[in-house]
């Protein structure tokens, strides 16, 4: 607890630091202030990491200096940043008892074990390995360990500091500065009431619930990207060239964040071409953008070849033996699912629709989706907008409402997944621009005003009862006294593995597995071989040359394989159903490896919060490497 | 015009609040179970 309260602050001094040094006072008023200071220190706590861990190590001494570092900025803190008084009116009072009771939910899910299936193949997976090694170790797996990833500082620093409980509670604070800068914001164009609403709507979110304790990323990206796009959008109209700076680095924190998040610069960026002294402002912008959101970049190329690896394969030189076309071929297979819907003008705009009411399965819109809010607005908002008309050549409202069309436009033509929750970096600073409007509408028409307030109203009955329903698990942990170990057994369905190898393996063992979902849970070194995203052990679905395998598996010290997702009883026959099952089969043809052991799970589970079916079981077949037989080199 | 307006607007929310609570009836045993109805 004390050490993710601590990294709040940190986050919140560094942010001040950097309002003083940039815009700040140009571009934002009261309680923007420690919103946006919150988010941008949230960025600096992981931009710093980055060289801290490199020079000095991934430990909890240098870690533990950024994030001191941070709290003298609180000095900056000034009275008039802090609410002095409790909103008027039986309405706000009760949505602000609302916002306490999410947050009493978010303190409950940020307590129990992680259990998220992402996060604990690299969004925890990855941080635990640098701290595990001690260093910041390149590994060439696309998306989950060669990536952007500067939030994933964040958790490393929490990790360092606070061990398991202090990640899950930084996640669960953190998660929270999407909801305040959105009140901030929304607090300059609409009456209290409307704002509280809106940060209540949106922290209930399914896809904002699913992401919070856990180490999603889009639900802290949302909140770097709302504070990019409306700096860019003041600091774009403003003839001083510090709010520039300002907005290059918000913007530069969303490029450092996440791949699919390049496009916000270049989107906030052509807001620095309006009138004024375009060169100088945009050239301060990129520079600031650069510094801020290089670094992962510049990583990936010095160890790659590739910036944006593996993405630019045949496009631009690669450094021997990190990737080859075989791979290329497996990780486009594997991002070919996330295609579910042709990119066709049609779907761009039915998917709001279809993703709001009858989502197909792959956009995971059922669980982590958007909530009926948009929706419900919409009529309302463009009412609003017809009366707003014209003063929206003003408004940096219709300014930031631009940049979110923009980006779900090249976000749906030119992104690589159509998974709804990604697309919550541009919803937020969508349903301010279209509360607001709605709530002009409603001033204007007397008769709008109740049917709007409904639409607000059931939007945040039924979130609420999806959060309800989502910790229903969180207080039977705490009403039951549960033992880590034994929520994870009902929450994880592959967790047996993890345990069973953590008590039998040696520290100077090393597994090499494909389940995902238990990276994190591994105690024992471990190396994750997911089939389409790296080439260090090549899975082939292929029969394989047990020479070649074992050359790969030596050369990561690889000691024992989990041959996994068997048919209960399964034998060494079965294990052709699996790449890892082959890799082994081919060694143990030639004396070089043997099943010791053999854990029983039950199978993938549909929904941690809603069992939907009884699942069945798999047996997982461990297989040690070697023998006295073995006439392969080592 | 404005009553009408009015009348509308609730017409709409009332669809649309329908509409998006009946794609999750086929989850509505597993919320039961979740909900230790049943």
């Amino acid at each position: 607890m004390i050490a993710a309260l601590a990294m709040t602050l940190s986050a919140l001094g560094w942010g001040l630091v950097v309002l003083r040094l940039t815009g700040g006072p140009r571009l934002v008023h009261g309680a923007e202030r420690p919103a946006w200071a919150l988010v941008l220190g949230m960025g600096m706590l992981g931009w710093l990491g980055f060289p801290a861990g490199l020079a000095l190590g991934m430990a909890p001494l240098p870690l533990g200096l950024v994030v001191a570092g941070g709290l003298p900025g609180l000095l900056l803190l000034r009275r008039s940043d802090l609410p002095t008084s409790l909103p008027d009116g039986l309405v706000a009072r009760v949505l602000l008892v609302g916002l306490l009771g999410v947050a009493a939910a978010d303190l409950l899910a940020a307590t129990v074990p992680p259990a998220d299936a992402d996060s604990m193949a690299y969004h925890f997976g990855t941080p635990k390995r640098w701290l595990t090694e001690g260093s910041l170790r390149f590994l060439p797996h696309a998306i989950e360990s060669a990536a952007a990833l500067l939030l994933h500082m964040t958790y490393a620093e929490a990790l360092a500091l606070g061990g398991e409980r202090g990640l899950t509670l930084w996640c669960g604070l953190s998660a929270w500065f999407l909801p305040l800068t959105a009140l901030a914001i929304a607090r300059r164009h609409m009456a209290v009431e409307w704002a509280l609403a809106l940060a209540l709507a949106v922290k209930t979110l399914p896809a904002a619930v699913y992401g919070a304790p856990a180490g999603q990323i889009e639900v802290r990206l949302a909140a770097l990207v709302l504070v990019a796009v409306f700096a860019a959008a003041r600091a774009g109209r403003d003839a001083n060239l510090r709010p520039a700076a300002l907005a290059g680095l918000a913007a530069g924190f969303c490029l450092a964040t996440k791949y699919s998040a390049v496009m916000v610069p270049a989107l906030c960026g052509l807001l620095m071409l309006r009138p004024g002294p375009r060169i100088r402002r945009s050239v301060i912008f990129a520079g600031a953008v650069l510094l801020a959101g290089g670094q992962w970049y510049a990583w990936n190329w010095l160890h790659t070849g590739d910036p944006l690896f593996p993405m630019l394969w045949g496009k631009v030189p690669y450094l021997p033996g990190v990737w080859d076309d075989a791979m290329a071929g497996n990780f486009a297979a594997g991002m070919s699912g996330e295609m579910v819907v042709p990119r066709s003008i049609g779907w761009l705009l039915a998917y709001p629709f279809k993703a709001t009411f009858d989502g197909m399965a792959g956009w995971e819109s059922g669980r982590t989706g958007f909530g009926p809010l948009a929706v419900l607005l919409l009529p309302f908002a463009l009412a609003g907008a017809w009366i707003m008309r014209r003063r929206a050549v003003q408004s940096e409202l219709a300014v930031a409402l631009l940049v979110c069309l923009a980006g779900y436009g090249v976000w749906f033509l030119a992104g690589a997944s159509q998974r709804v929750r990604h697309f919550l970096p541009y919803l937020v600073p969508g349903l301010i621009i279209m509360v607001a409007a709605a709530t002009q509408a409603s001033q204007r028409w007397r008769s709008l005003r109740r049917p709007l307030a409904a639409a607000m109203a059931v939007t945040l009955l039924i979130q609420a009862a999806g959060l309800g329903v989502f910790s229903l698990k969180h207080a039977r942990w705490l009403v039951n006294g549960q033992s880590r170990d034994g929520y994870l057994a009902e929450n994880v369905p592959f967790w047996p593995v993890a345990r069973r190898l953590n008590e039998t393996l040696a520290p100077s063992d090393k597994v090499l597995t494909t389940l995902r979902e238990i990276i994190y849970l591994f105690d024992v070194p471990a190396f994750y071989a997911k089939v389409d995203l790296q080439s260090a052990v090549h899975m082939s679905p292929h029969a394989s040359d047990p020479a070649d395998v074992w050359r790969e598996l030596r050369r990561q010290n690889v000691t024992h394989i989990v041959v996994e997702r068997l048919p209960e009883g399964a034998g060494p026959d079965d294990f052709v159903r699996q790449p890892s099952g082959k890799l082994a089969l081919a060694l143990m043809r030639v004396g070089c490896a043997e099943p010791v052991d053999r854990v029983n799970t039950p199978r993938d589970m549909d929904s941690r919060t809603l069992r939907l079916s009884e699942p069945g079981r798999f047996d997982h077949v461990v297989v040690r490497l070697g023998g006295p037989g073995c006439r392969l080199p080592t | 015009m404005t009553r009408a307006a009015g009348l509308l607007a609730w017409a709409w929310v009332a669809v649309v609040a329908a509409l998006f609570l009946a794609q999750f009836r086929g989850i509505l045993p597993g919320l039961l179970t979740a909900l230790g109805v049943r």
